[in-house]
């Protein structure tokens, strides 16, 4: 994924301060639990493209 | 005996004694460490490579001019990331319409890496008013979900409680 805040605090390497991510936090964290081998890494936007594109998609945007 | 043989191809094997000695003396061996020691170009054939470091002859054989294919930026990731065969690869972006607590959405890409990337599965959702990173976290689980199996139960008389 592209967001540095979220790689950094799902691989507890920065503290979740704000309130409302810290249930989402959690969440993540619990179902990355139930995997026996996996890395949550930051990827730069240009190699998240089609993600990225998803996004925009459902925005309705065109571009 | 018929002359009709093919006379030998002239090496330094059919010498007369005298000038073998001195082709030899001439010649570098390997052993003499003056051997060039050139690498192949690349594209360049093994008998281009031949004529032209230890027959000193220049061939038209250009190097074929290596193709650098633009790398899709998939396969960027992949070799950023180190992902090993049989694992999977999720790719997953949240983002919403530009002001703090507009319209979200979030978008998943869901691959495995067999002989190359297939992909499995894709989201693309609008999730109502989130903030960027509320949708980044979102994203993030929706994509787990996907591949996420609930670990067997320690008690099996728990399960479905």
């Amino acid at each position: 994924m592209d967001s540095e805040l979220v790689v950094d605090q799902v691989n507890d390497k920065s503290a979740v301060k704000k309130e409302h991510l810290r249930g989402l936090y959690k969440e993540a964290t619990a179902l990355m639990g139930l995997f026996t081998d996996i890395r949550i890494s930051w990827v730069p936007r240009e190699m998240n493209v089609e993600a990225d594109q998803l996004v925009r998609d459902a925005l309705g945007h065109r571009d | 005996m018929t002359e009709s043989r093919r006379p030998r191809k002239a090496t330094w094997r059919n010498l007369p004694p005298s000038e073998m000695a001195a082709h030899l003396l001439d010649t570098p061996t390997i052993s003499d460490g003056t051997w060039p020691s050139q690498p192949r170009l690349p594209g360049e054939a093994r008998s281009d490579f031949v004529r032209r470091v230890l027959l000193g002859e220049t061939t038209k054989a250009k190097p074929k001019t290596t193709k650098t294919e633009p790398q899709n930026p998939t396969a960027k990731a992949v070799e950023l990331i180190g992902l090993q065969r049989g694992y999977y690869l999720l790719n997953t972006d949240g983002g919403n319409a530009g002001n703090r607590l507009g319209c979200a959405a979030i978008g998943a890409v869901l691959r495995v890496r067999k002989r190359r990337l297939i992909t499995v599965g894709q989201v693309s959702m609008a999730i109502g008013p989130a903030t960027h990173n509320v949708a980044e976290y979102r994203a993030l689980y929706r994509g787990l979900r996907a591949r996420a199996r609930p670990r067997r139960p320690a008690n099996p008389s728990l399960h479905g409680l």
